[in-house]
């Protein structure tokens, strides 16, 4: 009898464990993530502005890998954005990194890859890192 | 000959008055606090749009839902599939207009605080609201801040009721932006 009450409660106790680390997990960090899209950024901001709507559905909070040129890298805040090419001079794909990467700057080719969250001017991805 | 010279003239200044009146920047911050006895939460986000057109006063927003990070990855999923829907929703925007934009002059240092009205969108609704914005400006830098506060059931946002003494019924909304001048338009 005694034995069944201490199973019960040591089962208890890694579920209620379980729950509160579930309940306290911090956000994954990029590097653990697959790869679902790798392309071009100008494909990727070509998808967005030909059709929005499609281009949610098949993007949003998709893991996406895209070479390109850094036309701007700003850092506003403590965050970092880097700004990547496309044939529109207003719209860029922009990357805003997890962490400060003072290796990116201007000019150079780099390949990042990042959550993507949508698009207002700009395709915006978070949580980034280059590759 | 004179004639085409002051028209020509006149042109060259017109053109010079609206060069450098739009500034904009595409990583604005938008923040926002919701206070509970029990818990409060705080999300971000640094990659907000906005334009400001000086010559008209008009000034607007917009941000991406999915870009805002919380600390804890459940609050994360429960704000953009169960509140927000992010996924049919995935904007915020605000479009406004200064209610005396002569007020500002954002080429010369000082703090201008003047009133904004326009309509903000959450969650597919829109509703119409007054804040005030302060522009502060100084060697050339422009910051500009505003506090607003809005009321979750005012945007059609559910809440179960499960975790209604956990999330504020008005929410704090706190935005930054640093604008630079937009030379190419």
């Amino acid at each position: 009898m005694k034995k069944i009450l201490y199973t019960v409660i040591v089962l208890g106790l890694i579920g209620a464990g379980f729950g509160m680390y579930m309940f306290n997990k911090p956000l994954k960090g990029i590097d653990s993530m697959k790869t679902n899209f790798t392309l071009s950024a100008d494909v990727l901001l070509d998808s967005f502005e030909n059709d929005e709507n499609a281009a949610n559905e098949k993007y949003l909070d998709k893991v996406i890998q895209v070479t390109g040129k850094v036309t701007k890298t700003k850092t506003d805040n403590g965050k970092m954005s880097i700004y990547l090419e496309t044939g529109n001079a207003l719209s860029n794909v922009i990357f805003q990194l997890e962490e400060l990467d003072s290796s990116i700057k201007e000019g150079q080719e780099v390949t990042l890859k990042g959550i993507c969250t949508g698009y207002l001017m700009d395709v915006v991805l978070v949580r980034s890192a280059k590759v | 000959m004179k004639k085409y010279i002051i028209s020509f003239l006149l042109i060259a200044v017109a053109a010079l008055n609206s060069y450098g009146q739009k500034y904009y920047t595409k990583t604005g911050e938008i923040t926002f606090f919701s206070a509970t006895p029990i818990e409060n939460i705080e999300a971000v986000s640094n990659s907000a749009s906005t334009v400001i057109d000086m010559s008209s006063g008009k000034i607007q927003w917009a941000v991406l839902i999915k870009s805002f990070e919380f600390e804890k990855a459940l609050m994360q999923e429960h704000f953009n599939e169960n509140y927000m829907e992010s996924s049919k929703y995935p904007k915020a925007k605000f479009k406004g207009q200064l209610n005396d934009s002569s007020k500002v002059n954002l080429k010369t240092d000082g703090i201008y605080t003047v009133d904004v009205t326009g309509i903000l969108e959450i969650h597919g609704i829109e509703k119409e609201l007054t804040t005030t914005t302060t522009f502060e400006v100084s060697n050339g830098e422009i910051v500009a801040k505003c506090l607003l506060k809005v009321l979750v059931a005012d945007f059609g946002i559910e809440i179960p009721s499960v975790v209604k003494d956990n999330i504020a019924k008005e929410i704090e909304i706190r935005i930054a932006g640093n604008y630079e001048i937009l030379e190419n338009l």
